[in-house]
């Protein structure tokens, strides 16, 4: 075929050459066009109010959500703010959308809608804009609530509570703000310091902001020392207030707490209780999360085990569980959830995906059990008649494929215990299953028949068989898991 | 079945076929392909007022691939939308699970086959043109406008037709995994008023057949009904006993039907205040429903038969035949796959439809009347308003002609009443039951998991009945 810009058949090399060049220059162009058109294939002119800019980010971060691969097979510990943080795109078209407001839109005589337009301005890069509504808001605002609908301690944990939605978390900011409770001035009830103090030592915790943390567990003394009889009996205190204020113990106290779980088990159940008395003041309550109490055995009907990669069912184990003599780390799972869910809680775009027993649950399982080789690590569960969606399951089946999928697929070094559920059927024509408690969980109850496991409870149980800690497995609580194993199995024999 | 208006069976098939040779194969594919053809014209003051035909169709895909789902849906069918649509459904079933996951263990996805479903047709309907039904009504509201009257009305004519398709796992096709059915509705209402001297009349039928509905015999019945309630007389309000016209039945127990309907057997079991809960059992937590109790006269009875040609059902996974209320009890309530998986441990749920038969008695409407001392005739019931859900009590109005009786005869027709009554103190009222027959029932059909999209069909088959006691609280203006 001959190129029409007057090529001879004597100039076919150089026409060939032309010819390239301009497919080349095609190209580039083309592609130029399909990045302009891409950039430009939502038109946010036609969105005229913040609500719609709002809308429109949410959808823009679901769809981006659905193609993302939220859990890494990986050692390393991955944030959940990392985890949810925004692409460019969405920022940049988002921004955009915004670009027709300022601070000066903003409603401030709206109790809520405030809160809207500093999340988006920080999630949008416009600090500033944020920072100018929550300095108008507050200074619209006194501390003395009486005769006033909305103090500025309501302003300051409401903002609080918003800005952890923002990704990346402005923890600066919500530093400063959640600062202000201390200030002189400041007059803020009881029961919204400990939120605010709460929020900000689970979120330092989460962020391993450790100088925060530090401010915060000693900002708690502080206010333990100066609580009347009163309120430290108030459902606030009792309820919240004095297991963030055993935290706060914790944290201050730490290296002291490890020396004497290096020593024994009773050394650090001996040094936690004595700070936890403190704490307890007249009540009789026990160290909570069930520290200091004995792991009962655990009985099943299906036994499984991972060797040399593969998944084999036994009759029954040599020993009993917890293995005496053994660190145990000892997880009630239930599968409520598959690889097809990676965001859990709420739909939200916003809901923090680090809780929940899933796949981050199954990680943590696996990165503990392989590094620590010593650690007994049993997981117990029981059968349902299905799992998920499937077709109805003989209890065999059930604990085969359990197996299968915790053991095998998700290569989690552990022991299986699956116990056959017991159950009885509601008369006629209701016929519905009602479960019968297994003797696991109610011996995992401690006495409190209100209690209840939730799936991805997890027992740490010291080699005489008393509970160190427990609490559902998850990244987060992974790195307390991993301090206490790395303190007890540093311990000197 | 070979008419314009719907793609056939074979054509239906053929998408399918390109469908499937457009899938990558592997892993779990479901297919529903429908056409529909509809064609509407209403009239108002006397003159048509609007005249339409539409036709539509839908190609929904679903695929699971992995362990991941996606769903996708079209209504284009030439080559390349169909090639999208299934790459769409793929791309999203992909992108669902996460693509770093191992993938050596599978939980055993059920195969979905396709319960039958009886096939509501009548040919006549595909070729009764718009034009016939216009000469047949225009010749009412001739008469209407003669004697000063307003008519207005609507009528609808449509028709579905669908195929679903299943694979297995491995993309062979799934046993029972292929179903067809199609479906005929008709439906027409008229309204015929005297807005000066207080008179109206109303008409309306719907059938899947055309012989049940004719469009001049109803749009005369509503001009005499009309005619008849010219002049209406206020009576006190108070408790009557009522003589329901099918149509004033069907207004009644729908409110009934529902509730019941919606989110069936677990809305019952999560909530005491459903009227189908019972209470909460304490030693259990759990919610017990009315299920097994006697809840309305011992002569009801309201089913729903996916054999029973005159109400009918399309093919869909999990609908079975269903006896909500038998003599009196309340027998069952629609259940979903996931409750009777979780609660029951067993695979077979029953979803929710709209249409139902109520089983018929031995009178005659004519008797029911001679044997009134004092009582009302209802046309039918309007504006219902739920007042408390725990009894389903609801306040609502008489329409279109109500009459006295006295002494075993209508004697005079009478200002319209607002009532306040509940469907199950009604029919534990029952004095007499009618003959059963097909109403106007042209609540829409919900949607069913994007893959019945105003599928299932709204057929009711209700009788009249003679109630006593129905509460009447105040007269009303409205006519």
């Amino acid at each position: 075929m001959r190129y029409k810009s007057g090529c001879r058949s004597v100039t076919v090399n150089l026409c060939s050459i032309r010819f390239l060049v301009s497919i080349i220059i095609a190209i580039i162009l083309v592609n130029g066009l399909q990045a302009q058109v891409k950039s430009k294939t939502i038109d946010v002119s036609k969105y005229k109010t913040y609500e719609e800019c709002i809308s429109l980010q949410n959808r823009l971060i679901a769809r981006e959500r659905r193609k993302l691969p939220y859990w890494k097979d990986s050692l390393e510990y991955i944030r959940s703010d990392k985890l949810n943080e925004y692409s460019k795109a969405v920022t940049d078209t988002v921004a955009i959308c915004m670009s027709k407001f300022t601070s000066q839109n903003v409603n401030l005589n709206n109790h809520t809608e405030y809160l809207d337009w500093i999340t988006i301005f920080y999630d949008i890069g416009r600090d500033s804009d944020a920072e100018s509504v929550i300095n108008r808001k507050l200074s619209n605002a006194v501390w003395d609530t009486i005769g006033v609908v909305e103090g500025r301690h309501n302003i300051v944990a409401a903002v609080v509570r918003s800005l952890v939605r923002v990704r990346p978390i402005p923890w600066d900011a919500i530093v400063r703000i959640a600062r202000m409770v201390d200030s002189p001035d400041a007059i803020c009830p009881l029961h919204e310091r400990i939120s605010i103090y709460a929020t900000m030592m689970s979120l330092s915790r989460e962020l391993n902001d450790t100088l925060t943390h530090k401010y915060v567990a000693e900002k708690m003394v502080e206010l333990e020392k100066g609580l009347s009889v009163e309120e430290k009996s108030s459902y606030t205190w009792q309820s919240q207030g004095r297991y963030t204020l055993l935290e706060a113990m914790d944290f201050l106290n730490h290296h002291e707490m490890l020396d004497s779980l290096r020593k024994s088990p009773q050394a650090y159940l001996s040094y936690r209780n004595s700070y936890w008395a403190m704490i307890r003041g007249q009540s009789s309550d026990k160290l909570p999360n069930h520290v200091g109490e004995t792991a009962k055995p655990i009985i099943a009907d299906f036994w499984f085990t991972r060797q040399e990669d593969r998944v084999s069912q036994i009759n029954s184990l040599a020993e009993s569980i917890p293995e005496a003599g053994k660190v145990n780390l000892i997880v009630f799972l239930e599968i409520i959830c598959s690889r097809n869910t990676p965001v859990f809680g709420s739909s939200s775009h916003r809901s923090l995906p680090i809780s929940g027993p899933c796949l981050p649950a199954y990680y943590s399982l696996r990165r503990l059990g392989e590094r620590y080789p010593n650690l007994k690590l049993t997981i117990v569960s029981h059968t349902d008649g299905y799992i998920g969606l499937t077709e109805p399951l003989t209890p065999e089946q059930e604990a085969k494929h359990k197996s299968q999928w915790w053991l095998g697929t998700h290569r989690i070094p552990a022991v299986l215990a699956v116990a056959e559920q017991k159950y009885f059927r509601l008369p006629k024509p209701d016929e519905r299953r009602i479960d019968e408690p297994h003797d696991n969980s109610l011996n995992y109850r401690f006495g409190n028949p209100d209690a209840r496991i939730p799936s991805g409870k997890a027992f740490l149980v010291d080699v005489d068989g008393s509970i160190l800690y427990s609490a559902e497995i998850n990244p987060i609580t992974e790195r307390k898991f991993n301090e206490l194993l790395k303190a007890v199995t540093n311990r000197k024999q | 079945m070979s008419t314009s208006k719907l793609l056939t069976e074979s054509e239906l098939s053929e998408i399918r076929d390109k469908l499937v040779s457009y899938s990558s194969g592997v892993g779990i594919t479901r297919l529903a392909i429908s056409s529909s053809w509809s064609s509407e014209l209403s009239w108002a003051r006397n003159s048509p007022s609007m005249s339409s035909d539409r036709r539509e169709v839908s190609v929904v895909v679903f695929r699971n691939i992995k362990n991941g789902l996606g769903l996708a849906h079209i209504n284009q069918i030439d080559d390349a939308s169909l090639k999208n649509v299934m790459r769409l459904a793929e791309e999203v079933a992909l992108n669902s699970g996460d693509p770093k996951e191992p993938d050596d263990h599978r939980f055993p996805i059920p195969v979905v086959g396709w319960d039958g479903g009886a096939s509501t047709w009548d040919d006549k309907i595909m070729v009764r043109s718009i034009e016939e039904s216009a000469n047949l009504i225009h010749s009412t509201t001739v008469k209407a406008w003669d004697k000063g009257l307003m008519s207005s009305g609507y009528l609808e004519t449509k028709a579905h037709n669908i195929l679903n398709f299943a694979t297995d796992e491995f993309g062979r096709e799934a046993p029972d995994g292929i179903s067809y059915g199609e479906m005929t509705q008709i439906q027409c209402s008229a309204t015929v008023r005297d807005a000066s001297r207080g008179g109206s009349g109303w008409a309306g039928k719907s059938s899947y057949r055309l012989a049940d509905v004719s469009e001049s015999a109803i749009a005369e019945k509503a001009l005499d009904r009309a005619v008849q309630s010219i002049n209406p007389v206020k009576v006190e309000p108070g408790r009557y006993t009522v003589v329901l016209e099918p149509q004033a039945t069907a207004d009644l127990i729908d409110h009934l039907i529902l509730d019941v309907t919606i989110m069936g057997r677990r809305y019952a079991e999560s909530s005491a205040h459903h009227v189908m809960g019972l209470a909460v059992d304490p030693s259990l937590s759990r919610i017990r429903s009315k299920m097994g109790s006697r809840i309305v006269d011992s002569r009801v009875t309201i089913s729903h038969s996916i054999k029973d040609s005159n109400l009918g059902v399309l093919p869909m996974a999990g609908v079975r035949d269903i006896t909500l209320i038998e003599n009196g009890v309340l027998k069952e309530l629609y259940t979903d796959r996931g409750l009777v998986l979780n609660e029951l441990n067993y695979n077979k749920p029953n979803l929710e439809r709209n249409s139902y038969r109520m089983e018929e008695g031995s009178s005659t409407t004519e008797e029911m009347i001679l044997s009134t001392k004092r009582g009302l005739f209802v046309t039918r019931l309007s504006g219902m308003t739920l007042v408390d859900t725990r009894s389903l009590l609801m306040s609502g109005v008489t329409r279109d002609g109500l009459w006295l009786i006295e002494e075993g005869k209508i004697v005079k027709a009478v200002r319209n009443f607002r009532f306040l009554e509940s469907p199950l103190y009604a029919l534990s009222n029952i004095e007499e039951i009618g003959q059963a027959e097909r109403v106007f029932h042209p609540r829409q059909p919900s949607t069913f998991m994007g893959f019945t999209p105003q599928m299932l069909l709204s057929q009711v088959i209700v009788p009249s009945l003679k109630v006593r006691d129905f509460s009447f609280t105040s007269t009303i203006d409205a006519i």
